[in-house]
């Protein structure tokens, strides 16, 4: 048996999997905005219910279109670039998590602190590895968010450790 | 209005530069910062502007609210983040012309747009400033839904390459939009369980996160904002390159007079406001153009009409609060409450009572426009000099700001969480092909329909026929008709056209 010439081998279907994530999305937003408005009166929920309809019968129209595609060959299931083990989607995937750690440790890390540390594991992350810009950077973008929201603009931002250090030290004198 | 009355406003007002300077500086940083609007600078610092006479704080106030509209279409332009709802369509166009390094005419067609069209709106409110305070009193709910309708036929526009997905796209963000408290009854619809949940999901996550944060996790992809085979020609940038977008401005003069008008418009009723105006001015100034197919692709009427508009609004959203005392948005609100706590009685009698007040703000706006156009050349030529910037520096930056950014506008943590979700939908949608600019036109126009159309809904006694009750409401359902159909129209002469022009050629 001979071996498929490079051009004569069936190309790789294009994966339509990622296409089906916001209708999805849409119809899951859609059927609980039904669920939960049944006890409402239907001046309360008229809006969403009349958008609501309209928006499943489109995702089920996208549903049917790639349906089609897939069962004629033109397409996969599979999600493609979207979660491929790609150097870049590790990138993204590292942000991602950053920001969350973030955003979830801030009332105890505190912004200045936390915007510190994420911005100098952000730039490691994608590749910066001198440590001169890492630190100046970070410290410079820390140090203004600081001035200009904490301090000037008396923003109600976490203000974490270094706020409890800044409290103990002004204690302690 | 006499002659001598005008010259000594103005002169009053050029020798008030050193409050109107500050502020300007200060709407331009505001607007720039997603999350920072006019709005919540000004209510920071109303102890300030209280504080102040009443002339020197409406001097303050003005420069600062007119420069924030021109400082959100800078990161629009640049990186694709508008700093402000109003410059949301500007991305665009703006943005394209940025990735083919035309950061530099972009950035001043911006500029042009913004300074021009204000200036125009100032000169067209203080000539008319009487008959335009009754303009409001004309647009009902009826009429209001009809404007909202109008914005949101944009979304069927966005979604021409692909009319399914585009529609999903917008009909999602209208779902996200019903999120939140009812207009009419205040009960609570698909909230989740979160008490955060109940005005709404708020519109400055929702922006950050959809615009901000799924770029940012696009261009991580490449070295820099400009496409690597146009970087050495935005490098090689020179002063000539500025004053080509000047030439582009001054080209298309004609659309930065009208669309600010639009504006103006737009800025007088009530709830409407910037981004509304600008998707109006955006969406109309493609379906009159002759070479619609340009739109989207960096094609410099796609910057200039939204950014003339969202300036034109600033001239019109004074007008109510003069004319009838009453605010037709949070800006219009805070200026209020300055001029009452100063003993300024509203009115349509403050025309005749207190010109000098009334003209002089007006001519304050003026002041602050010239001041703007002398701010082009340079902040443009010197601004456009960031998309060098790696995107290995500019990407955690991006992020980690406009995370904190998300925090500014509520002061909720959560909402920080809630811009980081839709900073993954907006890049899921992003690669899969769902407009991201129309799912946000959903979410920032659903709830002012709903509300229009509950109040419209109100009145007719839940009968439908009320919508086409007005004249003026049925005047503006056949622009909407036209909206929609013209295009369709258009390209199907045009499909027509090359049909005729192949089979002539093959014969």
């Amino acid at each position: 048996m001979s071996e498929l010439e490079p051009e004569s081998a069936p190309a790789a279907r294009p994966a339509l999997g990622g296409d089906l994530i916001i209708p999805v999305l849409a119809c899951g937003l859609a059927a609980y905005y039904f669920g939960s408005t049944v006890e409402l009166v239907w001046e309360a929920k008229a809006t969403g219910i009349f958008v609501g309809v309209i928006l499943v019968a489109l995702c089920v129209a996208q549903f049917f279109r790639m349906g089609r595609q897939v069962a004629t060959g033109a397409g996969s299931l599979g999600l493609g670039d979207l979660v491929a083990r790609t150097e870049f989607n590790k990138q993204r995937f590292g942000l991602l998590a950053l920001v969350a750690l973030f955003v979830v440790t801030l009332p105890w890390v505190g912004t200045t602190l936390g915007l510190f540390l994420l911005l100098v594991a952000g730039m490691w992350l994608l590749g910066v590895r001198s440590v001169r810009a890492l630190i100046g950077v970070a410290a410079v973008t820390a140090a203004t968010v600081h001035l200009l929201l904490i301090t000037l603009l008396n923003s109600r931002l976490p203000q974490g450790v270094l706020q409890t250090l800044q409290a103990a030290l002004s204690g302690g004198a | 209005m006499s002659e001598a009355l005008l010259l000594d406003l103005f002169v009053r007002s050029m020798s008030l530069w050193w409050v109107i300077l500050p502020g300007m500086l200060l709407g331009t940083i505001v607007g720039i910062l997603p999350g920072f609007s006019a709005q919540n600078t000004l209510i920071i610092l109303l102890p300030l502007t209280l504080y102040l006479d009443i002339e020197t704080g409406m001097a303050f106030m003005i420069s600062l609210y007119c420069t924030t509209q021109l400082g959100g279409g800078i990161p629009a332009i640049l990186f694709n983040m508008p700093g402000e709802g109003g410059a949301v369509a500007t991305t665009l166009d703006g943005y394209p012309m940025t990735q083919k390094g035309q950061a530099q005419q972009a950035l001043v067609l911006c500029f042009a747009a913004s300074a021009f069209g204000g200036l125009i709106t100032t000169i067209a409110t203080m000539a008319l400033l009487p008959a335009l305070g009754k303009l409001g009193l004309y647009f009902r709910s009826v009429e209001m839904v009809v404007v909202i309708v109008f914005g949101l036929t944009l979304i069927a526009a966005i979604a021409a390459k692909d009319l399914v997905k585009g529609l999903i796209a917008g009909f999602f963000g209208l779902m996200i939009g019903a999120i939140g408290v009812d207009p009419v009854f205040g009960t609570p619809r698909s909230t989740f369980g979160l008490i955060e949940l109940y005005d709404g999901v708020p519109l400055i996550p929702a922006l950050i996160g959809l615009f901000a944060i799924s770029e940012a996790f696009v261009m991580l992809e490449s070295e820099t904002i400009v496409r690597s085979g146009d970087l050495a020609k935005a490098k090689s940038a020179r002063w000539s390159d500025t004053l080509d977008g000047l030439w582009l401005a001054a080209k298309y003069w004609w659309q930065t007079i009208w669309t600010s008008l639009i504006g103006l418009i737009i800025g007088i009723l009530p709830g409407a406001g910037a981004t509304v105006a600008a998707f109006l001015a955006y969406h109309y100034s493609k379906l009159v153009s002759k070479t619609p197919e340009l739109y989207g692709t960096g094609h410099p009427p796609g910057v200039i009409a939204p950014e003339s508009a969202n300036n034109g609004v600033t001239s019109g959203t004074l007008v109510p609060v003069f004319a009838l005392g009453i605010p037709g948005g949070t800006t219009g609100a805070i200026m209020t409450i300055v001029l009452t706590y100063h003993g300024v009685v509203l009115g349509p009698r403050l025309f005749t009572d207190r010109a000098d007040l009334v003209y002089g703000v007006y001519m304050q706006m003026l002041v602050c426009y010239l001041f703007m156009i002398l701010m082009i050349l340079p902040l443009a030529r010197y601004m456009s000099r960031v998309v060098w910037i790696p995107t290995r520096f500019l990407v955690p930056l991006i992020l980690s700001l406009v995370t904190i950014a998300a925090f500014s506008e509520r002061e909720y943590v959560f909402d920080m969480g809630l811009a980081l979700f839709f900073g993954v939908v907006g890049y899921v949608a992003r690669r899969s092909g769902y407009e991201v600019t129309a799912i946000l036109i959903g979410v920032l126009m659903g709830p002012l329909f709903e509300t229009y159309f509950l109040r419209a809904l109100r009145v007719g006694q839940g009968d439908l026929t009320i919508l086409f009750s007005s004249t003026l409401g049925n005047v503006l359902w056949v622009m909407v008709v036209l909206a929609l159909v013209l295009p369709w129209l258009r390209s199907r002469r045009r499909e027509g056209v090359l049909a005729r022009t192949a089979e002539a050629g093959h014969e």
